[in-house]
């Protein structure tokens, strides 16, 4: 009867260690790659004025793609100071950026053509954030009835809003 | 009530609801104004602090350098002869002594003749901004900070609210864009404010280099065709984003006035290119330049009220010599702009007012500092009784003419009367006492003739 019981213990422990080191099934091994997104918002959360600094180097590099030197930005930022409508002061800056041989703004076809995209674009130009739906129909239908409307037009109204002036 | 009689109320209530609030929120429309004096006010910062000594008193470099030189300086407001002897404050000939030549009259009447003098003020405040603020909020402005707004109504915010002016008939002219200046064309007063605000230019900066720079190449869109169109898509943007913490800074002009201002700043910039701007014939300083273009704003937009500020005479502070050369020219600058407005403003001439007053005077004893000419330069302080002397000039329909109220040993006016005197030359003098701001002890200066 003992030898019976340690025949069954030899047993379980053979089978046992079989059990570890015997060979298994090797399982796939997953890899998961991220391709680079940037991350827009929809909602509006802008609650601080740009400082004038701010908003000329910002409008800068939005419309020329370039750099404000920094001794045109504090002139600039002078002539700010010396106008008492800030608005129509930046309407005016934006108006001699128009005018500025450095301009770079999509030719006014591509935005009849990639109307949807261009505003997608636009937005996230000015503003840092996609359209919500109705902007996104609003300008869709406000360029699609408006035939002599530009891309200037557009991206005066744009830098001129005040969602411009705010982060 | 019948289902017909309560729609028919109901739209008569919402009709009238926004009216209502409408009268409400517009003085002008709720109360009566008394008779306008005249239907222009262009009152001058005659600013920088100026010596009563050098200035109405005459006495040259007696009353500061222990010589005994009197003169008039002031030949356009004062009468008087001029100095014969160590003339320093006119423009150099070629090969003579430094300003020995006396910048000729251009009025042939003097202000003293055509208006009213009161040689004998007194300022409330012996600071710029201090001083400033007193002249155009008529408060004693004795808690006000530096480089933040005045904390009561401004008189550009006053005549724009109680007697309904548009933001281009009100105009604020500095002559720098420091000391706070550009925070002078309203006050941060919650019922005020922005809303009410002056237009501003700082023209040596706005039309300068840096202007020129930044302004001069700009398109003047075409008001139906392009303006409109941005104008719809900004509106849209505005009212998307619908900001509720800040607010967006400098006062608000509507579409129109925009359009306007654009298209006189283009003006402007034409004007220089083309050397046509009118200067003083010698514009050899910022006031000379800022008062030339005061005279485009006025020739433009013939504004109800417009305020110019000049103050190179605080030059005073370390040369002597500089501040007569200064005050000689701020004398020549005003008469160039009353000139102007005279003859070339047609829809001005005849019933502009003009006021012109210094914030604050100089101290009585001169500090170390030393000039080319060994003459000792003067500060202001809020210790010395000097400093707090000042005077003031009005001319134009309604002001008696070569009257001259007080003296030294009777001191007629305060500096916070001016606000006080615009709002009765514009027929709103109750409304704006009746605010509660003004110093208790201003008058205008018409209750004071």
């Amino acid at each position: 009867m003992r030898s019976f019981n340690l025949k069954i213990v030899f047993l379980l422990f053979t089978y046992g260690g079989a059990m570890l080191i015997s060979c298994k099934k090797e399982k796939p091994k997953w890899v998961y790659e991220t391709n680079d997104k940037p991350v827009y918002e929809v909602q509006i959360n802008k609650n601080k004025l740009k400082s004038e600094a701010q908003y000329l180097s910002i409008l800068s590099t939005d419309l020329t793609q370039l750099p404000i030197s920094p001794t045109k930005l504090n002139r600039a930022i002078r002539v700010l100071e010396s106008f008492g409508d800030r608005e129509t002061a930046n309407e005016i800056i934006i108006s001699n950026f128009m005018n500025n041989p450095t301009l770079s703004i999509p030719p006014d076809e591509y935005m009849r053509q990639h109307t949807e995209q261009f505003i997608l674009e636009t937005y996230r130009r000015f503003f840092v954030r996609n359209p919500t739906q109705a902007e996104l129909t609003f300008f869709l239908q406000f360029i699609e009835s408006h035939p002599h409307l530009s891309v200037e037009m557009v991206y005066t109204a744009f830098a001129s809003s005040q969602e411009y002036m705010f982060y | 009530m019948k289902r017909k009689d309560f729609i028919r109320n109901a739209a008569f209530l919402g009709a009238g609801l926004p009216l209502g609030a409408y009268v409400m929120g517009n003085d002008h429309l709720f109360t009566r104004r008394g008779a306008e004096k005249a239907k222009h006010v262009v009152f001058v910062l005659f600013a920088g602090g100026v010596r009563q000594q050098e200035s109405v008193l005459q006495q040259y470099l007696s009353g500061s350098q222990k010589e005994q030189i009197e003169g008039n300086l002031m030949c356009n407001m004062l009468e008087g002869a001029m100095p014969d002897r160590k003339i320093v404050f006119g423009t150099t000939p070629s090969g003579e002594p430094e300003g020995s030549r006396p910048i000729p009259r251009i009025l042939s009447t003097t202000l003293e003749r055509q208006g009213t003098l009161f040689p004998e003020m007194r300022a409330v405040n012996a600071g710029h901004y201090g001083g400033l603020n007193s002249l155009i909020t008529g408060t004693t402005a004795a808690s006000q900070g530096l480089k933040v707004r005045p904390s009561a109504p401004t008189i550009f915010e006053y005549v724009r609210k109680h007697a309904g002016y548009k933001a281009t008939d009100v105009w604020f002219i500095g002559n720098t864009i420091a000391n706070s200046t550009p925070l002078l064309n309203c006050s941060a007063h919650p019922d005020y404010g922005l809303t009410y605000g002056a237009n501003f230019f700082a023209p040596v900066i706005t039309f300068g280099s840096p202007g020129e720079e930044t302004l001069s190449n700009a398109k003047v869109y075409h008001p139906q065709e392009e303006l409109e169109y941005m104008y719809q898509m900004k509106h849209f943007l505005d009212q998307t984003f619908n900001i509720q913490s800040g607010e967006v800074p400098g006062i608000r002009n509507t579409p129109e006035e925009k359009n306007n201002i654009k298209s006189f700043v283009k003006n402007v910039f034409d004007r220089k290119a083309a050397n046509s701007i009118s200067f003083p014939p010698v514009s050899s300083n910022g006031d000379a330049l800022t008062m030339g273009y005061a005279t485009e704003v006025l020739r433009w937009f013939k504004p109800k009220l417009l305020v110019a500020n000049m103050s190179s005479v605080d030059s005073c502070h370390s040369n002597f010599t500089s501040y007569l050369q200064n005050l000689h020219r701020a004398d020549h600058a005003l008469g160039f702009l009353w000139n102007y407005i005279q003859t070339r403003i047609p829809e001005m001439a005849g019933n502009t007012i003009l006021i012109a007053a210094p914030e604050c005077g100089r101290n009585t004893n001169p500090n170390p500092i030393e000039d080319q000419n060994l003459w000792k330069a003067y500060d202001h302080s809020g210790g010395d009784p000097n400093a707090f002397r000042i005077w003031s000039m009005m001319a134009g329909p309604n002001v008696p003419a070569n009257v001259k109220i007080g003296s030294p040993q009777n001191p007629v006016g305060k500096a916070t009367d001016f606000t006080l005197t615009i709002a009765d030359i514009f027929g709103i003098k109750d409304q704006v006492q009746q605010q509660g701001f003004i110093d208790p002890q201003a008058r205008s200066l018409f209750d004071r003739m």
